[in-house]
């Protein structure tokens, strides 16, 4: 049998679960704020494209409609149907001067590729400008010479070649760059959102393994330990109520026994019943002292300080001297402990006294060697006190639950509340420790280890 | 029933305070001039008592329920079990006032009473208009399976 598990001891649980929601929902809220981040930026560029693509596209529909309209000026039949498709040329080009203009500032902006700059870079505002320059050449021979002059023919030509060979295909290929830009740039966009999607589940697996896992496994923890304890002050509160009034009802019928006894001219009679009065009150003092004992070492903590354990025995067994039977056990002590021990003094008194007047109240009384044997070390700081017997022993249907609450195991031996080994394992856990107990082939063992406070 | 009564009577007294047994003996052997009190320290006791017994069986049980190694419910659990319906009156004397140890033990229909310790004259008094009822109604039956 053995107490070894411990109560779980909590560092301020709330802040503990605000902590780790705080540090949980910090990296849930740093991977949405990087996927917006990469989101926003990647909107912005799409629109920036997307503006360019559309001038560009302009730009080239422009240069077809302007070539185009320089032939209908040339082949027009009247010259107010020249004038008319002047007219239209002229709107065009206007347009496409503006766009140019706006093309040119934009050149160089940090969100235009290097294929696409290269393109500008590499001609395509030359050619720009060559054809403009063109137009409005053709514009002025029209004016001058009108659209049967051959100069202005010659112009037209001129104008719808460049306008087909050069820069058609300059400014298709601009609309392609970008095309290519844009979808490299949705691609990437999806790594990149593919990446943050990982990351956030990582985080999420992360967070759930070593935030809400350990979390919940601590509430948990919290939540048996309060069903525990819940269900002990139950217990305690049902066994407080029999156990003291136990004694106080048997000594009511006790005293109206001693009257009938005495009635019945029976006075040593009465005597007798008296004296069991007296034992019952004291036996409801020793319950009272063990419940505040209890109920005390359960929210005091005590301070550490050396204790001479060898002293501690003596005084403890000198206490005991007057229990039925003492006289007739032998004690051997083995303290092998060459200094104090530094611990809480009054909660291994009380186990001390608990387990020392245990083995002699149950001490077989049919045994011819009635002994107690006392064996205290220590080691790497952890001190071993064990306290073994040949008496009576405990019955092995209750060592299950040797150290629970109100637990007697002697139907015709009625000494204790039945409070005293409880008390035992609730000190030895007081002292970071744990008690063991180990039945024995005649008697019972019980080993408290300890560690030696700091 | 009064103390002039002459009918026979068995009883078991399964108590593990011995003041307690002290007090029952005191007042039940008032209650015929011939009564045998037998008492048990608990309900494993009580238990092996009956089983070994060959002579008459108790009219009456007064059961505690509080007791170390099986208390008055298991008692009562167990013996059922291995009596079925053949089982003497059963009256608790006990500590304990609580809803649901009476509950529990009221659950079963040979369990006729409840009294409160301590043990007194007008206890004694019931018990012998118990026993009388019981001679009455002598087949118990049992209310819980």
């Amino acid at each position: 049998m053995t107490s070894t598990e411990r109560e779980p001891r909590f560092l301020n649980p709330k802040r503990m679960i605000a902590l780790r929601c705080t540090v949980a929902l910090a990296l849930v809220a740093s991977s949405m704020l990087l996927s917006y981040a990469m989101l926003r930026h990647n909107l912005f560029a799409s629109v920036d494209s997307a503006y360019i693509i559309n001038i560009s596209g302009m730009q080239r529909m422009l240069s077809q409609r302007t070539g185009l309209m320089a032939r209908e000026v040339v082949g027009s039949r009247t010259p107010a149907e020249a004038k008319l498709y002047a007219g239209k040329l002229e709107d065009a080009l206007e347009r496409m001067r503006t766009n140019h203009a706006e093309l040119l500032e934009e050149t160089g902006a940090p969100y235009m590729s290097e294929p696409v700059q290269a393109l500008y870079d590499d001609g395509l505002t030359t050619a720009m400008d060559d054809f403009i320059v063109r137009s409005d050449a053709f514009l002025d021979a029209y004016r001058e010479a009108g659209h049967e002059a051959p100069r202005t023919r010659a112009l037209m030509l001129s104008l719808v070649a460049v306008a087909r060979n050069g820069l058609l295909d300059r400014l298709d290929e601009v609309v392609r760059a970008y095309q290519r830009d844009a979808e490299e740039g949705v691609a990437s966009y999806l790594r990149l959102e593919t990446l943050c999607l990982l990351i956030g589940l990582a985080l999420l697996v992360l967070v759930g393994l070593t935030i809400f896992r350990p979390m919940a496994r601590s509430i948990d923890r919290h939540s048996r330990s309060l069903e525990v304890a819940n269900e002990e002050l139950r217990e305690f509160s049902y066994r407080i109520s029999h156990d003291l009034r136990a004694p106080i009802a048997s000594s009511l019928g006790l005293v109206a026994m001693a009257e009938d006894t005495l009635s019945d001219g029976d006075t040593r009679g009465a005597s007798e019943v008296i004296a069991r009065i007296g034992a019952s009150m004291g036996k409801l003092d020793g319950l009272i002292e063990e419940v505040i004992d209890v109920t005390r070492n359960k929210h005091v903590d005590q301070p550490s300080e050396p204790v001479d354990i060898d002293t501690l025995l003596t005084e403890t067994l000198a206490k005991l001297a007057n229990l039925p039977g003492f006289e007739t056990i032998r004690i051997q002590k083995d303290v092998q402990l060459e200094s104090t021990v530094t611990t809480k003094r009054l909660f291994l008194q009380q186990i001390l006294d608990n387990l020392l007047s245990n083995a002699v109240k149950y001490a077989d009384p049919d045994a011819s060697d009635r002994r107690i044997e006392i064996h205290a070390s220590r080691r790497d700081g952890q001190c071993e006190l064990t306290i073994s017997d040949n008496g009576i022993g405990v019955p092995e249907s209750a060592r299950e639950e040797i150290f629970g609450m109100f637990k007697r195991f002697h139907p015709r031996i009625s000494f204790g509340s039945g409070l005293g080994l409880y008390l035992v394992r609730q000190n030895a856990i007081a002292l970071g420790g744990d008690i063991d107990y180990r039945p024995l082939e005649q008697g019972s063992s019980f080993s408290l280890n300890f560690p030696e406070a700091a | 029933m009064s103390d002039t009564t002459e009918t026979s009577l068995v009883l078991l007294v399964v108590e593990d305070e011995e003041n307690d047994q002290l007090l029952a003996r005191h007042y039940l052997r008032r209650m015929a001039s011939d009564v045998e009190v037998l008492c048990a320290f608990d309900g494993l006791e009580a238990i092996e008592l009956l089983r070994d017994r060959t002579g008459r069986m108790p009219d009456m049980i007064l059961l505690d329920i509080n007791m170390p190694r099986m208390n008055g419910h298991d008692f009562l659990e167990a013996w059922f079990v291995e009596q079925g319906a053949e089982v003497p009156i059963v009256v608790m004397l006990t500590s304990s006032d609580q809803h649901e140890d009476k509950r529990r033990a009221l659950e079963y229909a040979n369990v006729v009473d409840y009294f409160l310790k301590p043990i007194t004259k007008e206890t004694v008094t019931r018990l012998g208009q118990i026993l009388d009822v019981g001679e009455e109604d002598s087949t118990p039956t049992r209310r819980r399976a």
